[in-house]
């Protein structure tokens, strides 16, 4: 029982799978939507954190998100983002904007990842994060 | 013999294990090829979508003088030392600024009469001779784009460092005046190229 306790973590450790970050369906105020993570990987989640959410919208009718990244970690990380955009009926709405993109954070740094909607019929998002150097693929 | 035999299979692996097959790739993945001697798809990537991104943020477009505005593509300098075309960045960004709704790009005005699509050119000057309207001014772009790609190098021991320096300007031909401007950086650094970022 014991061993299988201890091998839990490490296949979890094991898989750099990616989380998910989405706005939250209720709650949150004006501009700050709330949020809700979908963690399958608990070590890119202690470098790359996501701790506030914030939406406006630019140029008229274009939805912008600002997203603060928290690294619990005490060396410099590096992890890869990606903002996916939707239409009002959950169709993917392609763009430029959703290549996989590469950021170092600081230890108990946050940073801020930003996105812009391709187009005015993008109203929907999330935010996939994925680890670039996992500790198992060195 | 039976030690050249073995020695050959084991070579034979080795050469096996070593050499990996050519596959499809995810154009937009974070497993593609980052090398130090030349920008890679994802710096193209990167530039054109934090440019446009700037571009919007700084709501321009919201002053211009109709809307979709209409603008020309000018000068792209490409001014590092790697020869690539420099439509891997505009076309990126003609794409997105289309997306958004707010921009349209000119096929028929080009820089020093250069077209970007002859036939259309060729097409839209008949159809003007047709109606009469030869003589008249056609339609002229709003805002003119011209971009510059530089680079910069610099070396620690045995650890290189690239920088490729994206600029882009948007002009408004009324007055013009640069009316918006962006830079965006990409740095790379390391000993030998890489795959994954």
């Amino acid at each position: 029982m014991r061993h299988a306790m201890l091998a839990l973590p490490l296949l979890l450790l094991a898989c750099n799978t990616s989380n998910t970050v989405v706005p939250a369906s209720v709650g949150g105020g004006p501009g700050q939507p709330g949020f809700q993570q979908v963690i399958t990987n608990g070590w890119l989640n202690s470098k790359a954190n996501v701790t506030d959410v914030r939406e406006d919208t630019v140029s008229g009718d274009l939805k912008r998100v600002q997203v603060a990244v928290y690294s619990d970690q005490l060396n410099s990380q590096n992890f890869s983002y990606r903002f996916e955009w939707f239409d009002g009926n959950g169709m993917a709405v392609q763009g430029v904007a959703q290549a996989w993109q590469s950021r170092q954070i600081k230890p108990k740094e946050t940073i801020l990842l930003t996105a812009v909607a391709p187009s005015p019929k993008a109203t929907q998002w999330q935010l996939k994060l994925l680890d670039t150097n996992h500790p198992l693929d060195q | 013999m039976r030690t050249i035999v073995t020695l050959s299979l084991v070579s034979l692996s080795a050469l096996a294990a070593c050499s990996t097959p050519a596959t499809y790739k995810d154009s937009q993945g974070n497993d593609l090829v980052v090398s130090l001697d030349q920008p890679n798809i994802q710096d193209f990537n990167q530039a054109a979508d934090k440019l446009v991104q700037g571009m919007m943020t700084s709501g321009v477009l919201e002053r211009a003088p109709r809307k979709p505005a209409l603008m020309g593509i000018s000068r792209i300098v490409n001014d590092t030392s790697s020869a690539f075309d420099t439509d891997q960045l505009t076309k990126k960004v003609r794409v997105a600024l289309l997306n958004t709704g707010k921009i349209e790009v000119t096929n028929t005005i080009g820089l020093d009469g250069k077209v970007e699509d002859p036939m259309a050119k060729g097409v839209q000057d008949m159809k003007d001779f047709e109606s009469g309207r030869s003589n008249q001014t056609p339609d002229l772009p709003d805002y003119t784009l011209t971009a510059k790609i530089l680079e910069n190098r610099a070396a620690a021991g045995g650890t290189r460092q690239v920088s490729y320096i994206f600029q882009m300007s948007l002009t408004d031909t009324r007055s013009g005046r640069g009316v918006w401007e962006g830079e965006e950086t990409i740095t790379k650094q390391g000993t030998k190229n890489a795959i994954g970022f």
